[in-house]
């Protein structure tokens, strides 16, 4: 009964808001026509795992986000409107995802998603939230199927795609002397993850001896099986894909075996901070020397001004500096920047095309180009190689970088990039 | 067929887990005709505080006896302030009860330990043993999980069949009207009950944690597996729980070491369903000890 009062409400306010604008003589600044955009307010909602089994890591993402929209707010907003941030827990369960996505766009009427986490959950709203028009930032997933402009136009990835690791990971595997010899061998993820990377393996042209999944929501459980049979395949390099509760569980089943062959590990599944309160105190003995290609500046290097601005901020707002409250700061900077592109009379669609035509000019901690146009949404296109030292830290490995498409067919190039240094500040 | 041999170890120690965990649902049928789907959550909590334990005391053996004394609690704390209202009105209602105490173990253990995934550490040799010249994926830490299990159905078959206690449990699952008769306390017959299968459940998260990881989620999958062997057991038989509970830690190994191991959980569905269609008492069930 009070939903329907409710209904009613918000029914004759809308009438009369049109009554109003329309009453708004011509020349008067228009008001913004879209939802969740005001004089002084923009809303921006997310959806993410902050409790449930794959919460661990990606829980500090959505925090450290807020951190730095409360930070930009401090200093006046965007264009003076204030972010309000909106994020409601998914529990990686798509269902959920429908129904929070739902409240996002109906009762808090948010202006735009950004960040929102995984790729089933994000599947069961992509098509709607495009049929909307409603902005769709910087997805939380390196699953390909979201850089289609043409079916999706306002969807917009972030990270390298599972696929451009996987020839980013071939490339390497195959110029390197030292891993080309080593009898390869693949374990991952089932579903879109896995298919993924084994479509850019393909492409690269890298062939496996063994290839072994487990299923999503089984990392907590031993891989014994798994370990034995790349065990008895003798691989010597194994490769996998998976997220980082998976990674710890490998690594410790592999070690109660014996089995240590040389390791590499999608950027995705390798949080240093995540794998070692997971391995505990043989952490570091598991970790080092394990590849994992990565298209961030490390972490630990704070001598780098976005690395030390982002670490203050995040520090200043109490959270813990790990690879995800770095990467969550990350995108939230490089959303302001959008947003700001978005100019001042900021609607859905000015975002959209400020994507779609500046974010060659986007700052950020990337150390790799981002390819966004009309006809390609790619996001960040490649990865540096990377390899874990004696105290847990992924070092960069190689200066080039290899960049890549998520196309089926296509190797990795090797290239250089120079990232421009931080705005003032880091402020958008 | 070396291979064959090495999945058949590397599941014996998960299949004792599995038998542990089944263990307790079937301890908690047997008290009250309630599948405890909480059982799961009471001992991811109970490790989560044996965790706690070992990382002030420092010993392992104490944060087993710390598990063991807050699973029997738990169990107690549960059956008296939601099972013991719930079931007076019906079965299937507890039941779901059962769930919601699943979902807000789960919560609060987030919000005390956070949901991370941490390490528990190992308190015995993990690597696997050579012998015959060559290395086998049972280590000791396997060995000393199966010894317990063994011993811990033994024990309770001893204490239903041996002791008064035992006696008046049964008599109290198999009809309370009749033991209330007969001058059992039943209620408190009951918790007891429910504190024992507190006890092995406790036993099991501390148990797996070493070999595994604990977060508040990390126990889920075990259910799965767990509730499977205790149906298929016949949710009546100690035995039945342990025998199924080993045979679904062979199967899942072996699944995934031929097939995939996407396939695990579809083979133990199939293996339920088909249990329910030809047996639908479990294997070693008696006639009419339940019906599903």
């Amino acid at each position: 009964m009070s939903r329907v009062i409710a209904t009613r409400i918000v029914a004759l306010g809308a009438v009369a808001a049109v009554g109003l604008s329309l009453s708004v003589p011509a020349g008067a600044a228009a008001p913004a026509a879209d939802p969740g955009v005001s004089a002084t307010e923009i809303v921006i909602g997310t959806t993410t795992p902050l409790t449930g089994p794959a919460s661990p890591g990606y829980k500090d993402i959505a925090p450290a986000a807020q951190a730095y929209f409360n930070y930009v707010n401090s200093k006046g907003g965007i264009n003076g409107r204030k972010i309000k941030y909106v994020v409601y827990d998914d529990q990686y369960n798509p269902g959920l995802t429908k129904k929070v996505t739902n409240q996002l766009i109906l009762r808090d009427k948010m202006f735009a998603l950004f960040g929102a986490l995984g790729t089933p959950t994000h599947s069961a709203v992509v098509a709607d939230l495009n049929r909307r028009g409603i902005p769709d930032v910087f997805v939380n997933t390196g699953g390909s199927s979201f850089d289609n402009p043409r079916k999706y136009p306002t969807t917009f990835p972030y990270f390298p795609s599972y696929t451009v690791e996987a020839k980013v990971m071939s490339y390497y595997i195959k110029n390197t002397a030292d891993l080309a010899s080593k009898k390869a061998c693949l374990f991952y993820q089932d579903g879109e993850f896995g298919e993924d990377a084994a479509r850019g393996f393909n492409a690269g042209g890298v062939k496996f001896a063994e290839t072994v999944s487990y299923f999503s929501g089984s990392q907590v459980s031993p891989f014994t099986a798994q370990i034995t049979k790349l065990k008895s395949a003798g691989c010597q390099l194994v490769v996998f894909f998976g997220v980082t509760s998976a990674t710890a569980q490998l690594l410790g089943t592999a070690a109660r075996s014996q089995f240590a062959p040389t390791w590499m590990i999608t950027s995705v599944g390798s949080d240093p901070t995540v794998l070692g309160a997971s391995l505990g105190s043989s952490a570091n003995a598991l970790l080092k020397g394990i590849y994992t290609p990565s298209w961030i500046v490390p972490i630990q290097d704070t001598s780098n001004p976005f690395v030390s601005q982002m670490k203050a901020i995040a520090t200043a707002s109490g959270l813990s500096w790990n690879f995800y409250t770095y990467y969550g700061i990350n995108t939230a900077y490089v959303l302001s920047q959008a947003l700001k592109a978005g100019g001042k009379n900021l609607t859905r669609a000015s975002l959209i095309n400020a994507l779609n035509t500046k974010a060659a000019t986007f700052r950020s901690a990337a150390v790799v180009p981002m390819v966004i146009s009309k006809t390609s949404h790619q996001g960040l296109t490649g990865a540096y190689m990377g390899q874990y030292n004696a105290s847990g830290q992924v070092e960069r490995l190689t200066s080039y970088i290899m960049t890549a498409t998520s196309s089926s067919s296509g190797t990795a190039k090797k290239a250089t990039y120079r990232p421009g240094s931080p705005t003032p500040k880091l402020l958008p | 067929m070396t291979n064959f041999i090495e999945y058949l170890l590397g599941g014996l120690g998960s299949g004792a887990i599995i038998a542990l965990m089944a263990l307790a649902l079937v301890l908690t049928w047997r008290a009250t005709r309630v599948v405890n789907f909480a059982q799961i959550g009471q001992a991811m909590f109970t490790t989560f505080i044996a965790l706690t334990v070992q990382e002030i005391s420092g010993s392992w053996f104490v944060a087993l006896v710390a598990a063991i004394a807050a699973g029997a609690l738990l169990g107690v704390v549960v059956q008296y302030l939601v099972l013991r209202p719930v079931k007076r009105s019906d079965t299937s209602g507890a039941i779901i009860a059962t769930f919601g105490v699943l979902i807000a173990l789960q919560a609060a253990a987030g919000m005390i330990w956070g949901g991370e995934q941490e390490a528990y550490p190992q308190p015995f040799n993990t690597a696997g043993i050579s012998a015959f010249g060559r290395e086998w994926p049972i280590s000791v830490y396997d060995l000393v999980v199966i010894g317990v299990t063994i011993g811990l159905v033994v024990g309770l078959s001893l204490l239903f069949t041996r002791t008064n206690l035992g006696l008046s449990m049964r008599a109290t699952a198999f009809n309370p009207e009749v033991a209330r008769l007969s001058g059992i306390r039943v209620s408190r017959t009951l918790t007891i009950g429910w504190a024992i299968a507190g006890v092995v459940g406790a036993v099991a998260g501390v148990l797996v944690a070493p070999i595994s990881t604990l977060s508040p989620n990390s126990f889920d999958i075990l259910l799965v597996f767990a509730f499977t062997a205790a149906v298929i057991g016949g949710l009546d038989s100690l035995v039945g729980a342990v025998a199924l509970g080993v045979g679904t830690g062979l199967v899942i190994s072996l699944v995934t070491g031929y097939s995939d191991s996407s396939n695990a959980p579809v083979v133990a569905l199939v293996l339920l369903a088909l249990n329910l269609l030809l047996k639908p008492d479990g294997v070693f069930g008696h006639t009419s000890s339940r019906s599903v």
